[in-house]
Parts: structure tokens; sequence; C-alpha cells
């Protein structure tokens, strides 16, 4: 095997399409496959000396997050958790300290895991995946990202540059259930994000992972909360929409049964942290 | 294929040819005798092969050693100056913290990256910041009760 | 000079441990040394029709069964082939052994051996395999060991009682995960011996194990415990030693192994899982009447210790507690699961957790405090234990009853109404030595040096700090400062065999032991030899035991409504050992057991489809990190075992006995309509039951 390691995103194009080889983030998913003999590259194209991939810049309509920002970065940024608590609360429960000191957003989004936690926080506050390859530059909303468990929607050569993030002033939410309380994989994750005018939602986005082939939104269960008093009887009219838009398996981290119960809980839960008046 | 590694290991500069596959664990134990450094899992479960890299704590099997091309790694093996050991090291002794004594190195290197980022962290803190080390003899709480006393909470 | 026994010393190995300087099996390494590894079975139950190794590179070394002068490991029965042969009867069992300059060229060469199966039906549940159509693992059938015990009319006693309470429960695999996985090391020395370093419980038998399987001549080998790296009972006997060796003895090159944690989750030794039927019938004054209990272990593919859990599990099944009427049946059962053998509690957690959860269930309904139900029967010195032994040591149950309920741990619990946290109790008890018929004893050496003394014992310091407890011990009885005694443990070559670090003895048995060498010097001797013998009880029951530790432990949980999972939140404990040595150590055992313990119940299990673990990481396999593990406290009883070295007694394994059923009763005190029977606890019952009001009524 060998490692390359280009000093921006053109070069890293170039050098994938000469070597055929693997684009290398924070080595957090790639690295356990390699050690665990399930993945086997020639090449591997490290990412982290392309400055262009780093870094959080805030624009007008949007926050633009590097690719290769780790969780420890999200987490700790001031503005991220002013705008998109989800997505700060979901990177700080990624696995334990080491991992989030080196895994990324970019890494984690391209790994595909069916219960990446940082995947139904992006689907909630609507990110769009900002992609360059060979053919270009090219736009993709988060929830056409994943296609099938570990499996994206990008050419080998194509490389995720930032996640777009819109400033929405969305109240947004995230919850993580796994076997234990750290270094866990998600059994169930969820987030929630939406505008809540202080009796009924205006919007609202519901995305769940860990209960379908890939993390994916929800919106029959998100529409059927727009616009109503959240009445009991509305909230349970929501969870069997939501047992519904989820396809849980059984699998070595939790049952389909219990994911299910799981998620309609966690729906309540994260609902009811959105219409607190202190999440305003 | 072989590849060159220029690098800092506890204030020493190190130059070595090494396998582009290689890890700065084995990169550590195998190249350069720091065996203070364990492998429980080799797939970032654990914890135990924890060393910091630039300031930031790392599980050394999921790092590639030729990432750290031109940067500083301190090992267990570093912490001691002039044979006094350091107080967190000194800590986890008086306080019965070590049993075993295989997830000591990097539950001691990931206690230093805590208490650098977070000097007098609360016990929540202390457990968060242990999260990613696992030990099987010691239940935790002598290393917890070890870490309050090092940042003066006790 | 300083009186030592009671302090806390720091440990004496804990400097080299805490600065990276210890070496354990894997730190080893030479010039020209080899790299090996295993080619694992791949079915759970197949005869084995042929191992090609035509496909190994030529600078790879390959061995199989045909390369050992006798393929069986020595353990309690000779059943287990170091190399299958003729049929594998677990997944994972060895079948070839792969060396290679390199680790990566071992491993790449391992996959090249091609083996042939035919598959048989293979049986994965401990009582299917008693069944007369179940799938024969061994030629002699199923059967691994029973057990029948019991006193007075069972039958009789339940007509009497005012409550009778029964019903399964079930206990999974549990895995040790110490930290370290199996390694060891071996090399040829000057003088053409094969030696050994590796992460063990027992040099000795690591020796014999050499000695047989590679047919060397004793003065042809030498063992020796590298640092060890966590053991909790799956290092006792052949894990690795033998496969590295073999590769020593036919290259004459060093040679050095370890286990992938993949491996050590899949094919090591476990704590035996279990189904317990248990009946508890109780007077209306909270005494039990009687106990009727059958309990089936699942050893899986071999022996091992299983005989030995199975008697220790049966003896302690019915709990630390006076019943004049007890029927126990164990059944050890082979399957085609990964082999069950020691694991810390040895069998007792495994039967506490039904007859603690039953005692609360009767406590609850008969509105006797829980605390109080129990001292209403505990055992006394003078008593019958439920297998008719005589308890002739010191008991201590009474006092940490008293002891716990003082403790601001349980006041707070009492005075506790906000009704959002669960509390549960329990006791337990756990014996210490091999028990009756098996051989134990110590003979430890000391030496007069120049400036101190040096101390032999062919113990091993698995990382419990037996090191340490034996250099107090020495300093006390020598009169001398700590820092004089030098210790030399658990080598063949300069040390005596003890037998096993196991079973809760190291200090009590070398402990004697070093007292009698000390008499010896103190005579004015340059060398002193001791010798200690573990008592036994007069009961005629193979494995009984006579000496046993006391704890009572309570734990506070809150239940995350969302998930279902407990939260052990806080853990109070009492313990009750005879004289405490080293409390700061003791606390260690005693945290270190509850969390173990609080992992079997709310997250650890191995999990089997047809025999193949699901469990191969540390991902999937969780144990508690720092943000699981509850906030502890524990106390000592004040006591004094006469027969133990300055009064003390085992303890190290007490600590896993009761706590799954605290915090079990902690659940049900929660969610009083969850039928709690099973570990871990299953959440979904929890979510199906989880009160709409908690239990103060808000």
């Amino acid at each position: 095997m060998k490692v390359l390691r280009p000093k921006n995103i053109t070069e890293a194009i170039g050098l994938q399409q000469e070597t055929g080889g693997y684009y290398l983030a924070g080595g957090t998913f790639t690295m356990v496959e390699v050690n665990a003999d399930r993945f086997h590259p020639n090449c591997l194209i490290d990412l982290s000396l392309c400055e262009e991939l780093s870094g959080i810049a805030e624009g007008e309509q949007m926050v633009s997050v590097g690719a290769m920002t780790t969780f420890t970065e999200i987490e700790k940024n001031t503005l991220l958790g002013k705008l998109f608590p989800a997505m700060t609360k979901a990177a700080s429960e990624v696995g334990g300290p080491q991992v989030r000191n080196r895994g990324t957003v970019g890494g984690n989004i391209c790994a595909a895991s069916p219960a990446a936690d940082i995947a139904p926080a992006l689907l909630a506050l609507g990110a769009e995946v900002v992609v360059q390859g060979a053919d270009g530059m090219r736009k993709i909303p988060i929830g056409e990202f994943f296609l099938a468990p570990k499996k994206n929607c990008l050419n080998a050569n194509e490389i995720v540059k930032q996640i777009d993030i819109p400033k929405n002033g969305y109240r947004s939410a995230f919850c993580k259930v796994g076997k234990r309380n750290a270094l866990a994989v998600s059994s169930v994750n969820m987030a929630v994000a939406g505008s809540f005018d202080g009796s009924v939602f205006t919007a609202l986005n519901i995305a769940a992972g860990s209960c379908s082939p890939t993390p994916r939104l929800c919106p029959k269960t998100a529409d059927s909360l727009v616009g109503k008093e959240l009445t009991e009887d509305v909230m349970n009219a929501a969870k069997e929409l939501l047992m519904q838009e989820i396809s849980p398996i059984d699998d070595r981290w939790a049952t389909a049964e219990y994911r299910r119960l799981v998620a309609q809980n966690m729906l309540e839960q994260l609902i009811g942290e959105l219409t607190k008046e202190e999440n305003a | 294929m072989k590849q060159m590694l220029n690098c800092i290991v506890n204030g020493e500069s190190v130059t070595r040819e090494i396998d582009a596959g290689m890890t700065l664990l084995h990169f550590l134990r195998d190249e350069l005798g720091l065996t203070g450094t364990k492998e429980g899992c080799g797939e970032g479960d654990c914890g135990a092969c924890t060393v910091i890299v630039d300031g930031i704590s790392v599980n050394s099997c999921l790092y590639l050693a030729v990432l750290a091309e031109g940067k500083e790694i301190l090992t267990i093996e570093g912490l001691e100056k002039d044979g006094t050991m350091h107080e967190i090291q000194q800590a986890f002794i008086n306080h019965g913290a070590i049993q075993c004594g295989f997830c000591s190195p990097g539950m001691i290197m990931s206690v230093k990256h805590l208490l650098d980022e977070t000097p007098k962290p609360t016990e929540e803190e202390i457990r968060r910041g242990m999260s990613g080390n696992l030990c099987r003899c010691t239940g935790y709480q002598q290393m917890v009760d070890a870490i309050m006393d090092v940042s003066g909470q006790k | 000079m300083a009186k030592l026994i009671g302090t806390g010393m720091k440990r004496v190995d804990a400097p080299n441990k805490a600065c990276g300087k210890a070496k354990y099996a894997g730190d080893y390494t030479a010039e020209n040394m080899l790299h090996a590894c295993l080619v694992r079975s791949e079915y759970a139950h197949a005869k084995i029709v042929n191992v090609d190794c035509s496909e190994v590179p030529q600078d790879v070394f390959c061995y199989t069964a045909k390369d050992l002068a006798c393929n069986m490991i020595p353990f309690i029965f000779d059943d287990q082939p170091a190399l299958a042969d003729e049929k594998v009867r677990f997944c994972g069992e060895p079948i070839a052994v792969v060396a290679a300059d390199t680790f990566e060229q071992a491993f790449a060469a391992a996959k090249k051996v091609k083996v042939t199966y035919e598959e048989l039906p293979a049986v994965t549940d401990a009582e299917d395999a008693l069944k007369a159509d179940a799938p024969s693992v061994h030629a002699q059938g199923n059967v691994c060991g029973e057990f029948h015990r019991g006193k007075g009319d069972c039958a009789a006693a339940f007509e009497k009682c005012a409550l009778v309470l029964e019903d399964v429960f079930e206990v999974p695999p549990q895995e040790h995960a110490y930290i370290e996985t199996e390694a060891a090391y071996t090399y040829m020395d000057e003088q053409g011996r094969l030696c050994l370093y590796s992460s063990t419980q027992n040099a000795f038998l690591d020796k014999t194990t050499l000695c047989r399987v590679l047919g060397l001549p004793e003065d042809k080998v030498v063992s020796r415990a590298a640092v060890v790296g966590g053991a909790f009972g799956g290092k006792d006997g052949h894990t690795i030693q033998a496969f590295p060796a073999l590769v020593t003895q036919k290259t004459g090159r060093p040679c050095r192994m370890t286990y992938s944690r993949k491996e050590s989750l899949q094919a090591s030794f476990k704590r035996h899982s279990a189904r317990a039927y248990a009946k508890m019938g109780f007077d209306k004054d909270g005494k039990i009447l009687a106990f009727e209990g059958r309990i089936y272990f699942d050893t899986g593919a071999y022996a091992a210790y299983g005989p030995s859990v199975l008697c220790l599990g049966s003896e302690h099944f019915a709990g630390p507690y006076l019943i004049e009427n007890t029927k126990i049946d164990g059944y050890l059962s082979y399957t085609n699961n990964t082999p069950a053998s020691a694991f810390r509690g040895f069998g007792a957690p495994q039967g506490c957790f039904g007859s603690e959860v039953l005692i609360n269930r009767a406590a609850k309904q008969l509105g006797i405090d829980p605390l109080e139900i129990r001292r209403r029967n505990v055992l006394k010195e003078g008593d019958i234990g439920a297998i008719g032994q005589k308890m002739d040591h010191t008991i201590g149950l009474l006092d940490a009853i008293n002891c716990f309920e003082q403790s601001d741990f349980y006041k707070k619990a009492k005075a506790d109404t906000s009704g959002e946290y669960g509390y549960g109790f329990a006791a337990g008890f756990l014996s210490a030595g091999f028990g009756k018929g098996v051989n134990d004893q110590a003979t430890v050496t000391v030496l007069r040096k120049d400036d101190g003394y040096e101390v032999r014992c062919g113990l091993v310091d698995i990382g419990q700090g037996s090191e340490t407890a034996l250099i107090m011990i020495a300093a006390e009885a020598l009169e001398v400062e700590p820092e004089k005694i030098t210790m030399v443990m658990a080598d063949t070559e300069l040390t005596q065999d003890c037998s096993s670090t196991a079973a809760s003895r190291s200090s009590y048995i070398a402990g004697n032991a070093l007292l009698e060498a000390v008499k010896q010097i103190k005579k004015g001797e340059a060398v002193g030899v001791g010798h200690a013998v573990f008592p036994e009880n007069e009961l005629d029951s193979f494995g009984v035991h006579t000496i046993y530790g006391f704890i009572v432990q309570g734990a506070k949980i809150k239940i995350d409504p969302v998930s279902g999972a407990v939260n052990v939140l806080e853990v109070h404990n009492v313990t009750e050992a005879g004289t405490i040595l080293n409390p700061v150590s003791v606390k260690g055992q005693m945290f270190g057991g509850i969390v173990q313990s609080t992992g079997y119940a709310i997250s650890e299990q191995m999990r089997y489809r047809d025999g193949n673990a699901l469990e191969d990481s540390f991902a999937s396999y969780v144990i508690p990190t720092a943000m699981d593990a509850p906030h502890m406290t524990s106390e000592n009883i004040e006591a004094y075992e006469p027969t133990g070295p300055y009064g003390i007694k085992g303890v190290a394994e007490a600590p896993t006995v009761a706590i799954a059923a605290a915090i079990a009763n902690a659940v049900t005190d929660l969610v009083p309509d969850a039928h709690i029977h099973k570990l871990p606890i299953d959440r979904v019952e929890i979510l199906r039951n989880y009160p709409k009001k908690n239990k103060a009524g808000k």
C-alpha cells in the first residue's frame, strides 16, 4: 500500500484518477476496516493537507463546514452551537474523545453508515453537500447523498469539500441511543429541526438513523405535526406515520422491535424539546 | 511501499523509512521499541493505544504513521521528566488507580489531554474525558479520585 | 518499624505500569523472532476431512495436530486437543499454527491453509444438549457433570410456607474482556531449554502443558509469567502458550503470538451461561423455609474448569442463608458454543442472580424491608449451609448488613421520596480456596540477602496486587521496611508450584506459607521454606468450601424513559473478608468487580447464531466505560479469620456475585410490572412496562 498526501483538492483528484486510490479523512472508519482485514486499498489519498477542506465559515445565507472539520471542532464551535444545536449534540456523542479528535464530518457521511450520528442532524437541518470532482463541482442535498449501507452517491474521484447548512433560524435537537453512554454505535438516532411559533410548528424536519438502510428524512411524520396543536392524538398519529416511514431490522446493535419503541419515544422527546420556551 | 517519516517523538527528532501502511502504534512499538503504548483492540474501541499528536489525543492504532510527518508525538514514556513522574502518574499510583496496568498508559495520556484542555474538570467531565479508554480492573472510581486530586479538587 | 497490615501501602508494581515500563508478554521481542497466528475453525461442529498447507509459502512455517507429541491439553478432564484433529467442536477452535518473519506474512499465509470440513449438526443450548436426540459433542455424550445435594424435606416444607415464589432465570455467556488479549513469547535459552513468558494465571500448569503437548522433559522447559494485563479467570489454563512454543521447538527461533480482540472475543473462555429454575418458600416473617433449585450450565465444547464451576455454582445457588430444607441439582452440558471456564465468581453469580431476585420479591410481597429479610436469614458461624457444609469459619454477614443499614447510602435511599430513582439491595458470599478434594497448597521461600530478603512464590500477580500484598505480609513478619523485600513470582525455575492464581486464595494461602518460612528465618536460618495447606470442610462433597467472604451491596439507578436503559448511578458496598490487609487494594477489587458485574447486568452478552459468535469487537461486546460505571463507595467490617495470615480471608471475587441482582431489584423498584428474570436486563421489557407515573405518584 502507498499513502499520497496532496496539498490541494485539484492535486488530490488528479492523484485519485492516476492511482484509483481511496480518499482518507480522519481514518476512524477506514482504518478500522483496514485493521479488521475487511478493506485492502492499494493506495490511500490523505486529505489532511488540503486546506480548502478545513474551517467553518459563516455566510449570509448559510454556514459552510469544511469536510475535514473534526467532531471535536464542531462540538467546540460556538457559532454552530448557537445556530445548529442538533449538529453540536450529534458531534459530541460520536464515539469517545479520541475518535472525535480525528473523525471528520466529511468522512462520516462518506462512510454512509446507517447509524452515522451526524447524518440525521444534517438531514433535519437541510444541509447540502458540496462536492468537487474531475468533472467540476456539484451540490447534493444531503437527503440524496446516501444510497445504501456503506454506499454514497459520489464518483470515485469526487471529494466532499464542505457541508452548507442554511441559516433558516430553526430550533433543532438530537438524540441518540446506543448500548452504553459512550463509545456506542447508535441503535437509534434522530434529529428534529423546525420553526415553532409558540403554539404550532410552521416548519419541521425529522430525520432518523439506524432505522432504515440509510439515515433518512421522515417527511410524512414531520408534515403531520406542522400547523397543528400538539395534542396526544396528533403525537400518536405522528408516531404511527413514523413507523411507516422507517424500516428497522434486527441486527447486532438492536432488534427491530426495540428500534420501533425507541424511535417513537425519541420523536416525542425531541418534539418536546423543540417546543420548550428556552429553546426559542 | 516504503516511505520516509520525520517526526518528533517525546522531544527527540526521529527519521525512519517505514511501510506506508504502518500505523503509528506499530511504528512506536516495533520501530522505536516504545512498548508502553498498548494495543487492546486495533479498532479504536479501547483507547489503550492513546498518544498525543500535536496536543491532541488520538488512537494510534487508527493513525497511519506517515501522517505524523513533521508532528510532535508524546507517548507515556515521554511524560517522565528527569526521572520524576508526571503528577498524573503519581496520582494514579497514590490512589490505587492502577491494577493490571494495561490500560494505564493510554488512560494517563487521555487524562493528560483532558487536563490540558480543562484544568479543573467536574466528575462528569472527568468521566467523559476518560470515556474513550476501557478499563476492566478498577471500575474507574479510583482513577476519578486521582484526577480530582491532581486537579486540586480533593 | 511501622505497622503495615491495614495500611493502604502503594502498589510496588504501579510505577513501572504508570510509566509504560512494565513488560507484558506482547512486549517481548528478539532478533530473528517469528510471529505466529492461528487457522481457526469456521464451523461450530464439523468433521475435519483434510488440512491442506501446500499453498503456504516456503518461507512460512505451518504446523498441525500431527506435529504435536501429545494432542491433549491438561485440564480437569482430558477432553481438549491443542489443535483440532478429527473434528472441530466450536467456531474458532484452533486447527493450525502458522509462523513467519512478520505478522502480516503469517496472517496472509494462514488464509492459504485450506481446511475441508464435513459439517455436523450443532447443539447450542445446555438443556437441549441433554436430550436423547441431541447431537453428541463428544463420543461419551453431552453430560459433562452433575451435582445433586440437599437437606431436609423440601416438599413438606413448601406445604408449610406462607409464600412460595419460583421463576426461571437466564444469564448469558460473559467475556472476561481483559484489555490485554492472550499473548505469549517463547525462545530457546543457551542451555537448550524452551522458555516461555506468557499472560497467565499459572506458570506451572503452563510448563506441564508444554511438556506434555510438545513431549519435552521437565528440565527442558522454563515457564514464567510476564506482567499480566488482566485475567479474571480467563487466563487460567492453556489459552495460547503451546502455539508459539511449538514454533520455537520446531524452528529453534524465538516466537511471539498475540490474539486479536476478535479472536479473544470469539474463541477464548467465557463465563458459563446458565438457566436456573429456582423455587423459594417463606414463612410470613420472611424466614426462608425451603429452597429448590435446578441449574443448567453450558460449558461449551470442552470442560476446562467447568466441572468445578458446576460445584461452586451449585454450592452458592441458595445464597448466604440458613435454610433447613434444600434440594440443589446442577447440570453441566457440552455444547458447540465457545468453551466456558473460570470467571471471577466461578458459577456463583449465575445462581445468585435468581435467588437474590426471589428474596426481593418476597420482601415486597411480605412487606418486609429488603435488608431486614436478609438479616432474618443470615448464615452464622456453626450453621449448616445449603448443601450440608458446616460454616465453621468467620462469617460477618450480619455485621455487614448492620453496617450497610448505617450507611449514608442506605439512609438517603430510605429518605428519597422523589420517585425518580430505583434502589435495590442484595447480599452475597463467595468461597475462597479450591474446595475439597483439590490439591490446594503453597510453598513459599524466603532467602536472607545482604540488604534484606528475597521472597519467592509461584503465584502470579495478575493485576490484583498479590505482589504488594505478599511484600506487606513479609515486611510485617520480618519487621523490616517493605523496601527490604524483593519478590520473585511465577517462575518455574526459581519458585515452587503454588497452583493457580485463582479462587480468591493467593494472599491467604501464600501468606500462610510465607509466615511459615519467616518463622525459620527468625530462628536464624539463611533460607526459610514455608508450606501451607488450605483447610477443608468436613462434609464429604467434592469441591465444597469452608471459608467464605461476604458482601452486601446496594444500587441507585435511573431509567431513561426514551431508551429503557438502566443507568447505574451509585453503588454502595460493604465487605467482610477478615482482616483487611490493604484497604486501598480491597476497594479496588470491590469497585472493579462491581463494574464488571454491572456490565453483566445491563449490557454484556455473547450472542451466538448456530454457534457463530455475533460479537467480534468491543463495539458490539459492550463493557462499561467511565460514563456507564456508577459512583462507588465501600466499607469493610472489622473481622478476623483465625486461620488466615494476620486474620485475612480472600475476597477478590465476592463483589461480582450480588450486584446484578441488586440492580435488577432497583429496576423492579421503579418499574414494578417489568418481569426481570434475564441478564442483561431487557430494555424492551422495561419500556413496555414503564409506568405513566413514577413510584412517588408524580
